[in-house]
């Protein structure tokens, strides 16, 4: 396995069975890496994220887990599950480094994670990540819940406690 | 007994003044020669970097592996929402009880309220 240093994927031609062949032998997840979308007229980028999105989904990969994928425009054109930014100046510097030769204890560290990263891709990360999405919408609705319950209870304990001055001789 | 040599540096140097006989010291210059020499030097710049990323990965996995499937096998959400909503409703229905009655505080402030508008 190389070392996680992001990369740039050059693809010429935007058809299907291209980018699927060419996510496989990149090794789109395993690896951080991005790829720039020149154009600049709306539909044509949109048009080619769709189809990034589809050779991504048709391979059973993500965008983000467990090495992110970027798609770069200029448009900062968002699709839900794709992982886009508007400049390569945006990319993670966590993953830019200068490449060095790895030694021993480095290769052995580099095919521990090679095992995580089989593992983490042998999980249904789209079943997953949809599972979260609706633990956080539920996870809202009950904070408001919980947010309207608390006023109402406060108004009950201020006319309470006015009730009890009134009283009070 | 091999003598240990103390790298001091000049300020500390001059607080010892007179007493530079008695240790056996390496000066500012001894230091920088080190410095300056092709000793290789270990570099865990990529090690700590590998060693990051794995317990990174391993957190993925461990939220995709083991967390998610606790939430999804003993999940509360849905309960504590019905028991949130039947407190809401509970609460609303009190306040309303508290408030709509003839004689109540609310009552009275809007009642003069109202006539302060109205001119009466």
């Amino acid at each position: 396995m190389k070392l996680p240093v992001i990369q740039q994927i050059n693809i010429t031609n935007f058809d299907l069975p291209s980018l699927k062949e060419a996510f496989h032998n990149q090794k789109v997840g395993s690896l951080p890496l991005y790829l720039e979308i020149s154009s600049l007229e709306k539909t044509v980028v949109e048009k080619k994220l769709l189809l990034i999105k589809e050779a991504l989904d048709s391979l059973k990969l993500n965008s983000f887990f467990p090495y992110p994928f970027y798609i770069i425009n200029a448009l900062n054109i968002k699709i839900e599950g794709l992982n886009t930014l508007d400049s390569v100046i945006k990319l993670p510097k966590h993953y830019i480094f200068k490449i060095k030769r790895v030694k021993n204890r480095e290769q052995a560290l580099l095919n521990k994670s090679q095992i995580i990263i089989e593992r983490i891709n042998n999980h249904p990360l789209r079943e997953e990540l949809d599972l979260i999405h609706d633990q956080r919408i539920k996870n809202k609705l009950l904070k408001e819940l919980t947010k309207e319950t608390s006023i109402y209870h406060k108004i009950l304990r201020n006319i309470k406690n006015h009730g009890e001055k009134e009283n009070t001789p | 007994m091999v003598k240990k040599k103390i790298p001091l540096n000049s300020e500390k140097l001059e607080q010892i003044k007179g007493f530079e006989e008695v240790f056996d010291l390496i000066s500012d210059d001894d230091i920088e020669a080190i410095a300056n020499s092709n000793l290789p030097i270990e570099d865990y710049e990529i090690y700590d970097f590998l060693l990051k990323e794995n317990i990174r990965l391993l957190q993925i996995d461990s939220l995709f592996g083991t967390k998610l499937k606790v939430q999804k096998k003993y999940d509360q959400i849905d309960h504590l929402l019905d028991e949130q909503i039947s407190n809401q409703h509970l609460a609303q229905e009190d306040v309303i009880g508290q408030i709509a009655v003839k004689d109540s505080n609310f009552m009275k402030n809007l009642s003069k309220f109202f006539d302060k508008f109205s001119g009466c």
